[in-house]
């Protein structure tokens, strides 16, 4: 943590406008720059710590009135982590659909267990499959160029405003169906629906907006169906909740797009910010991937490894007493998962703090792992890759604005850059 | 290409995150929304190991092959 944090209000987290550094302020973003050195410390007393991650930080905590009497844990160990994402028995996400119920309403992938969550998960899956890619890919080299042409002639800018966050909610709108005027719009409303990530006021109007806004375009799939279409897919899909095989509610699509909404719009872009300043740090690493694009895929997961964009996976409820590394966890206590001091876990990566994308490929929880495992995770990787491209295609000689200051990375439930400054070759 | 273990799949149990064909696209397909072996697998053991273990509901198993029972097994 730098000292400085001390000074920074609310309104000093990273974004453009005013409700962006709201949003991102108060989930640590500016309170907490480099978490890893605490996670290292903790380390020596073992995989699991008192207290929630906001808590081991000193972080004011916006999901403890949420669960305001139970025991919190955060564990920081791969091993751990991934024995209690797996164990959706004894670790239930039960416990996130209060935290979530006024962001996603009462359709909650996230916020629910199997069986009932593995019925929306295999229905929207194919969606998200290696087979389905063009739903979203089609969208996305047009809407990168289009944004790099409107500011290749300046030759300079924040990439990390003007590019990285200008696409994947544009991405996921298109596919939804939203009218090009009303992405902007459509934007806030998606950064509010991220979990904690606004007051649960302005969620639930976020929500409700979305709901306001799609219900047109669900009725109108209804009536006309489209071809690689997501939205027809969920009117044409059908559930069996005991009765029979039905088609999808009014209220169980909205739902499950007010679950999609959110994963695309943050995570994707903020990604892509931390990889970029991953590279312009390292110069002669951006010069050999430039020359050699196989090397693109293989950066992007070492960036999602070594400083992903999500710290710490949705709380898990402990459904019974039970026990985590020998350390005793009562029911209805709250356990984090903190994936990225498990994806910088000695045990499981040599050297874990050196950030080394020739290193082994091994398993990690940078897409969380169990039933709960990112449903999106080939569209995210399909859109790293393709706007890491396009920018080493079209901006080549791509560096820092030496006339500003470094940015740096920061932010603890979400990660970010504080911007990418950079100069080119117009 | 030979290993010394076989592949058994667990297909009920997948959800069709697709992540093992990211470790080990020869190796894994997916049909129907659920992973399947291709016909002719050529990853490398590490890539393969890499896969069972990224494999977020733990479908894939690999099963070692006793060479004294059957060693002309392929894998």
């Amino acid at each position: 943590m730098k000292d400085s944090t001390a000074t920074l209000t609310k309104a000093q987290g990273v974004g453009r406008s005013d409700w962006e550094r709201e949003t991102t302020s108060r989930t640590g973003a500016g309170a907490v720059d480099d978490p890893y050195p605490k996670f290292a410390a903790l380390r020596k007393n073992g995989p699991i710590h008192r207290g929630s991650t906001f808590e081991i930080f000193g972080v004011p905590d916006p999901t403890r009135d949420v669960w305001p009497d139970a025991h919190r844990f955060t564990i920081i160990s791969f091993a751990e982590a991934e024995q209690v994402l797996r164990d959706a028995e004894t670790f239930s996400n039960a416990g996130i659909r209060r935290m979530t119920e006024y962001v996603f309403g009462p359709v909650s992938l996230m916020g629910s267990d199997d069986p009932e969550h593995r019925q929306y998960r295999l229905l929207v899956q194919p969606a998200f499959a290696r087979k389905s890619l063009s739903m979203w890919s089609q969208f996305v080299r047009p809407r990168l160029d289009e944004l790099i042409d409107s500011f290749i002639a300046k030759g300079r800018g924040d990439i990390y405003f003007d590019y990285c966050a200008q696409f994947p909610v544009y991405v996921i709108g298109m596919a939804l169906g939203v009218k090009r005027e009303d992405l902007e719009q459509f934007h806030e409303w998606a950064a509010k629906l991220q979990v904690a990530a606004a007051p649960p006021d302005e969620a639930r109007a976020a929500r409700e907006a979305v709901h306001r806004y799609m219900l047109d375009i669900v009725n109108e799939r209804r009536r006309a169906p489209r071809e690689n279409d997501l939205i027809t897919l969920l009117v044409q899909s059908e559930i069996d909740e005991g009765e029979g095989p039905r088609k999808l509610s009014d209220e169980q699509i909205l739902g499950l797009i007010s679950n999609l909404l959110p994963a695309g719009a943050g995570t994707t872009y903020r990604s892509l910010g931390i990889t970029l300043v991953t590279l312009l740090e390292r110069p002669a690493l951006l010069a050999q991937v430039r020359e050699d694009r196989t090397l693109v895929p293989v950066v992007i997961e070492e960036v999602l490894r070594w400083n992903g964009p999500v710290l710490v996976a949705p709380p898990r409820l402990a459904t019974r007493d039970t026990e985590i590394a020998g350390v005793a966890v009562p029911k209805d206590s709250i356990v984090e998962c903190c994936i990225a001091a498990a994806n910088r876990d000695p045990a499981q990566f040599e050297n874990p703090d050196v950030f080394d994308p020739f290193r082994p490929q091994k398993p990690t929880l940078s897409f969380s792992t169990g039933p709960h495992f990112c449903v999106g995770s080939q569209v995210a990787r399909m859109e790293l890759v393709t706007a890491l491209n396009a920018l080493l295609d079209r901006l080549p000689d791509l560096r820092f604005d030496p006339d500003q200051p470094q940015p740096t990375l920061t932010g603890l439930w979400y990660r970010m850059p504080t911007g990418v400054p950079a100069i080119w070759t117009p | 290409m030979a290993h010394n273990f076989r592949i058994r799949l667990d297909r009920a149990r997948c959800i069709g995150a697709e992540n093992c064909s990211h470790f080990a696209p020869a190796t894994f397909g997916n049909e129907d929304g659920q992973v399947v072996l291709l016909p002719e697998p050529h990853d490398s053991e590490a890539q393969i190991r890499a896969a069972a273990g990224a494999c977020p509901m733990q479908v894939i198993h690999l099963d070692p092959i006793n060479p004294s029972k059957d060693s002309s097994n392929e894998g």
